[in-house]
């Protein structure tokens, strides 16, 4: 099985799923195991739509997750939290947005054109700083 | 902060650095999550999309899915519009689904069969490999080259197992190589039972939700919530021997079957490979 955590906004993802056959497995083992997959993975959903929809209410922060029992999320989280803040960093020291697939423009009047609206945006987010 | 970090074996910012985590503390101290806004703010749905997706290899499908020359499979992965291809000498590509003339998605379904990718709003058409083949009308135009309008590629990688990944940097190479997060994932000894060939796709499903792509990822990642909320689970996961083993980029789940899981032929291997994928194989 693969399983791909697709999101399409902060607030929306899919779980994509991929089930793969042995071509020597019966049908009976096969269905054993895909039918108890597609089971937990409902199961799973319901848990992330009610632990989400309490997320967005604006109350609960964050707990404290068990460091043997969650310390796969625990890994996940500090991944995330690690390239997050080196990303920061990096934009930071640049002043601006790195968009990794971003295709540069390499004619002078596009260069010039997207110059202008960055500059647009830039003025707009520094007053919105101020604020 | 910091003692959670040398916790797991490393600290600061390093995004890169290779990690690892075998032993545990003496005493172990519960540890705090992210927080609730890092699960819903735009801003950072929006930072990710540039630091984490657009970034790091991700692991996609299986090459069996896509046999025989011209077959494609399109995907969304945070709102990029990708499409992985065979091409006529039997190698994988992956492109953005965006022509380069007007910037319509070059293909409309799902998957298929493309001897060529013909794009819908004016006839712009390319082959396989991305190259530009006919831009109705341009070909009397001074100074167009067609050479300067291929399909945007995406760089691809098949690991040992014939499993497609993919990266979505536009440089020539990418900042991050693929082995800095997944050297030898593939290369597993617990698959050394498995043949991955043997395997066919038999079917798809998606679910979708309103919940951030973390959470998800948070919730598969441990099993301390599966026997308040699987039932099922102990007939086949043996929980009391249920752990992780963390590095670099992946997650390798692992358990020891009980004599009847074994021989039911139950033996589970899970991978969970950064961001946003798992592979699990029994």
């Amino acid at each position: 099985m693969v399983q791909k955590f697709l999101p399409s906004g902060p607030l929306k993802s899919t779980m994509n799923y991929e089930i793969y056959r042995n071509k020597h497995s019966s049908t009976e083992d096969f269905d054993l195991i895909s039918s108890m997959y597609a089971r937990v993975m409902a199961e799973d959903k319901v848990l992330c739509d009610q632990a989400q929809k309490n997320l967005n209410i604006g109350v609960f922060v964050n707990g404290q997750l068990h460091p043997k029992y969650e310390k796969a999320p625990l890994f996940f989280q500090q991944t995330v939290r690690e390239i997050v803040t080196a990303h920061w960093k990096r934009e930071q020291v640049e002043g601006k947005k790195i968009w990794p697939a971003k295709r540069e423009v390499e004619d002078q009047i596009s260069q010039d054109d997207v110059r202008i609206c960055e500059d647009i945006s830039c003025g707009e987010q520094k007053e919105a700083m101020m604020w | 902060m910091t003692s959670y970090l040398n916790y797991f074996g490393f600290g600061g910012d390093k995004a890169s650095a290779s990690k690892t985590m075998d032993t545990l503390p003496v005493k172990q101290s519960p540890v705090r999550a992210l927080p609730a806004t890092w699960y819903t703010s735009l801003e950072m749905y929006e930072f990710e999309r540039r630091a984490i997706f657009t970034r790091r290899w991700l692991f996609m499908t299986h090459s069996s899915r896509i046999k025989d020359s011209g077959d494609f499979l399109r995907f969304d992965i945070a709102g990029y519009d990708i499409i992985i291809n065979r091409n006529r000498s039997g190698n994988i590509n992956a492109f953005h689904n965006v022509c380069r003339h007007r910037a319509y998605p070059i293909v409309e379904r799902k998957e298929g069969n493309a001897k060529i990718f013909a794009c819908r709003y004016h006839g712009w058409s390319y082959g396989l490999n991305g190259h530009l083949a006919k831009a109705p009308g341009y070909q009397d135009l001074e100074g167009y080259q067609k050479e300067q309008n291929s399909l945007f590629s995406i760089h691809v990688k098949v690991d040992t197992n014939d499993f497609i990944w993919i990266n979505m940097d536009a440089k020539e190479i990418p900042e991050v190589p693929w082995e800095e997060h997944f050297d030898n994932v593939d290369k597993q000894e617990r698959y050394s039972e498995f043949n991955f060939n043997d395997y066919e796709l038999d079917h798809t499903y998606e679910i979708e939700g309103d919940f951030n792509w973390k959470i998800l990822a948070d919730n598969f990642n441990e099993c301390y919530h599966c026997p308040t909320t699987h039932p099922d689970i102990p007939e086949f996961i043996n929980l009391e021997t249920f752990d992780s083993d963390l590095q670099d980029g992946h997650i390798q789940h692992h358990c020891i079957s009980t004599p009847e899981q074994a021989a039911k032929g139950l033996g589970v291997a899970s991978t969970y490979h950064f961001p946003n994928t798992s592979m699990t194989v029994s």
